[in-house]
């Protein structure tokens, strides 16, 4: 937990401008991803998971948080990684909006994302954040929005948007209209 | 040269050796010879097909060069040709005989002695004259091949074959042939001598050797061939012979022996009897002579005889008187005697018991001085005992006084020590127990203050995100999440810093609870030695005091003792000089009593040579009177006698001098059977001395 305070001097700006992108940084097995300080709606402790008969098999469950049910994605089983065990302490939900419908659109659009931990909020200028590298595109991984350099650090920028496919989309605003 | 066939006579296995070399030496040089001529006629018909074929071949290619007079290509092709190693020239000549090919390429100069050959031959151009040159240097064989166009001869090859390599091969072979064989000469001569000496030569030896000791006159020895061919037939033979002489010559020494026997009897008997009648012949001598003495001799006694006769008829009258007064004299005699004897065996029992009483009172004497030495070692003992009596006493006492004081006394306080020890270390260990609860607590409330900071920090997230999105209006409120989320971090590092601390705490007080336990085992260990020690103290004193009230009595004891042993050395040695004044007594009188015991004796002895000399004198005085009577008679006899006697001695005379002549004759003889005995003894012993020569 160093140095959230160092970057917010550094971008005299608390909103994302033209310039600069804030960014909310987390944790998923070794590595530190950042998703836009825009797409999230808040940072909880995980709470309980309800695993619902006929959800498509890429959500864990739903949680009701303060009256509202939200669909849980397990980040670390989606990218691959195993749950590491000592890990549930420092463990976050991230709940996001604009990863069902798109930026913009209200109600139904919340997602919640479960992370080994988040560190902070992070003000990154636009021309430290380089294109995702060729070796790293693909079908598996076209959510990277791109990777930011912070020091000798690298953040993998993820795009909401793209963290569900096409068919996960349809599925989940089916499962959400239902 | 004298040696060798001395050698082979001797040697039957050196014969044998030289026989089979030569025999492989033979069949080497025939071998030899017989595979060089195969070899060479089987070489040179295989050297010639081959020049055969390749002159041929020549013959064939050379054509059109030799039709076309190409003399270039044919000196290649010849030349080529010449580069084999068995080929000594070859040149190609046209139909008129002329060579087509230089001398330089026709001929293979690498061939060794070629070059020799043609400088003898020099300046010749004309290869067919070198050529012959060649043949005549060395062995050769030459080769023609025709070269045909159409049927037309129109040149000839000629080709030259050395046969220097046959022969060198040759060589070889024979060498390699002669080589081998020699090897297995020796090989097989070896092998036979060895076989022939194993098999005849030893067993040989061995039968001559027997021969040549049988021929010494040693029988004893024997052959030891035990195979069943001639030689082992050879050598039962000779061990039959042998075992035959043996058995001759023991019964040829046994007769000798008995012979000799028989001669050294009969020597001796020879002896004997030359002996016996010499000294036949000496007492014959002696009888005579005695004889002749006896005969005056008897003479003279009838002489004696008679006037003999008259005197003791005188003395027979005197003796009977005196004969009278000695009967008296023998009578008081005996009665005397016997009153001495009496006294005297009074005398000798006084004297036995003196000499007894002496030897009783000599060994009390010692007895009592022996009593008086031992109880003087008593009394001593007895003061040693006393003594250390005392000092185990006060010994014991000193333990006791020890014991109660110093040792009952710090075992008491190593007691109490170890008790206050261990409330002690019971009280610090609740304490340290007490402190570690603390902690505990201390640890639970840090959980709450972890929870807090956490959820602040999430709050400050979620307040830094809520500003972000609020643009330009949260700006402020975001300067303030962050201060706050600042403040969570802070506090939940020191809050972690408490918490590794207080596990530290935790962990150092559960050791220490550890540590005390132990040390209030070894406390409870020290306070059960301790009581051990002290119930084996208290042993210690029960047994001093039984051992100081031991001594008290022994100590007690032995003054008594020392009382009673004092009373007892005084009455010893009472006892002992009563006995010295006895003993010096006994042995005044003994000295007494061995004197009248030696007076006594000597009266004894007197009174029984009186008596007997009385009774003697008696006696004899009878017996003269008898002898004079009975001599008187006898006297008459001899008379009489004494003239019968001196007729017949002259007979006697008579007899002896006829004896003396038989027995001279009997010497004589005697001495002429011993010569002839001689003479056979002398033959008995030469015959035993040849025996004596075969040992058996």
């Amino acid at each position: 937990m160093r140095g959230p305070n160092m970057n917010d001097k550094k971008g005299h700006t608390n909103a994302t401008t033209d310039d600069t992108m804030q960014l909310v940084t987390f944790q998923v097995g070794a590595e530190e991803y950042g998703l836009d300080i825009r797409s999230i709606a808040e940072v909880v402790r995980p709470l309980k998971i309800t695993p619902l008969p006929r959800m498509p098999e890429f959500v864990e469950g739903v949680v009701n948080l303060r009256g509202v049910i939200i669909p849980i994605v397990d980040l670390r089983k989606r990218f691959g990684l195993e749950v590491a065990p000592g890990s549930a302490k420092k463990a976050r939900m991230l709940i996001t909006r604009g990863a069902v419908r798109g930026p913009g659109s209200a109600g139904g659009d919340l997602l919640g994302l479960v992370v080994d931990g988040v560190r902070e909020v992070l003000h990154i200028p636009r021309q430290q954040i380089d294109p995702t590298p060729a070796a790293a595109r693909g079908l598996q991984a076209d959510f990277i929005g791109g990777v930011g350099k912070v020091g000798d650090r690298l953040v993998i920028l993820v795009d909401i948007t793209k963290i569900l496919s096409r068919q996960e989309r349809e599925a989940l605003a089916e499962a959400g209209d239902a | 040269m004298s040696m060798v066939p001395g050698f082979f006579e001797k040697s039957l296995s050196a014969k044998f050796f030289f026989i089979v070399a030569a025999i492989l030496v033979v069949c080497t040089l025939v071998a030899g010879i017989v595979i060089s001529l195969r070899e060479r006629s089987l070489l040179k018909n295989s050297l010639l097909d081959k020049g055969k074929s390749l002159a041929s071949y020549i013959a064939k290619i050379s054509r059109d060069p030799l039709i076309m007079k190409d003399a270039i290509r044919l000196d290649d092709i010849v030349s080529e040709v010449n580069k084999d190693n068995e080929i000594a020239y070859t040149f190609i000549e046209d139909a008129k005989g002329a060579a087509q090919t230089t001398q330089f390429a026709s001929i293979n100069y690498r061939m060794p002695g070629i070059e020799g050959l043609l400088s003898t031959a020099a300046k010749e151009s004309d290869l067919r004259a070198l050529a012959t040159a060649i043949k005549r240097g060395m062995a050769v064989s030459e080769i023609m091949a025709p070269i045909k166009f159409d049927d037309e001869t129109v040149g000839m090859v000629i080709m030259g074959l050395s046969e220097v390599n046959i022969r060198r091969q040759i060589a070889v072979t024979v060498i390699f042939l002669v080589a081998l064989n020699a090897i297995m000469a020796v090989l097989i001569a070896s092998a036979i001598f060895l076989a022939s000496k194993r098999l005849i030569l030893n067993p040989l030896a061995q039968i001559s050797s027997a021969a040549k000791s049988v021929a010494a006159g040693d029988l004893s020895r024997t052959v030891d061939v035990h195979s069943s061919d001639e030689v082992g037939e050879l050598a039962y033979a000779t061990n039959q012979m042998v075992g035959d002489l043996r058995g001759m010559i023991g019964n040829v020494r046994k007769s000798s022996d008995s012979v000799g026997e028989v001669a050294q009897a009969m020597h001796g008997i020879v002896v004997h009897l030359t002996d016996g009648s010499q000294e036949q012949h000496a007492a014959v001598e002696e009888a005579a002579s005695s004889v002749n003495e006896m005969h005056f001799a008897l003479k003279e006694i009838g002489g004696g005889v008679e006037d003999l006769n008259a005197t003791v008829e005188q003395t027979s009258s005197a003796v009977i008187e005196t004969s009278a007064s000695s009967d008296e004299v023998a009578r008081t005699m005996k009665d005397l005697s016997a009153m001495v004897e009496e006294t005297s065996t009074a005398i000798a029992q006084m004297s036995a018991a003196i000499r007894e009483i002496a030897g009783s009172v000599e060994s009390l004497s010692s007895i009592a001085e022996g009593t008086a030495s031992s109880v003087g070692e008593i009394s001593a003992s007895v003061k040693e005992v006393e003594s250390s009596a005392l000092q185990s006493a006060k010994l014991a006492e000193a333990v006791t006084s020890d014991a109660r004081e110093i040792g009952m006394r710090s075992i008491e306080k190593a007691i109490d020590g170890m008790r206050l020890i261990d409330e002690e270390t019971r009280r610090s260990a609740e304490v340290i127990n007490r402190l570690g609860g603390r902690a505990e607590s201390i640890g639970s409330i840090l959980t709450v203050i972890e929870d807090i900071t956490d959820k602040t920090a999430l709050l400050a997230l979620n307040a830094a995100i809520l500003a972000a999105q609020a643009g330009e209006h949260g700006k402020g409120f975001s300067v303030v999440a962050v201060e706050i989320r600042e403040l969570a971090n802070r506090t939940a590092s020191s809050t972690q810093e408490i918490s590794g601390l207080i596990k530290s705490v935790q962990e150092e007080s559960r050791e220490a609870v550890a540590v005390m336990q132990k040390g209030v085992a070894l406390v409870e260990d020290g306070k059960r030695l301790t009581s051990d020690a002290g119930a084996a103290l208290k042993k210690i004193l029960e047994r001093a005091g039984q051992s100081r009230d031991m001594s008290g009595i022994i100590s007690r004891a032995t003054v008594e003792q020392t009382a009673g042993m004092k009373q007892v050395s005084e009455a010893v040695e009472k006892v002992s000089s009563m006995t010295r004044q006895i003993a010096r007594a006994t042995g005044e009188q003994r000295i007494g009593s061995d004197q009248i015991t030696r007076a006594s004796e000597r009266m004894r002895e007197i009174a029984r040579f009186v008596t007997s000399a009385t009774t003697e004198q008696v006696k004899a005085g009878k017996d003269i009177v008898a002898a004079v009577e009975t001599i008187s008679i006898k006297i008459g006899q001899v008379h009489r006698a004494s003239t019968e006697v001196r007729t017949g001695s002259d007979l006697i005379v008579k007899a002896i001098e006829r004896i003396k002549t038989i027995a001279k004759e009997n010497a004589l003889q005697a001495d002429q059977l011993g010569d002839s005995v001689q003479v056979m003894t002398a033959q008995a012993v030469s015959l035993k001395s040849d025996i004596e020569r075969f040992r058996v």
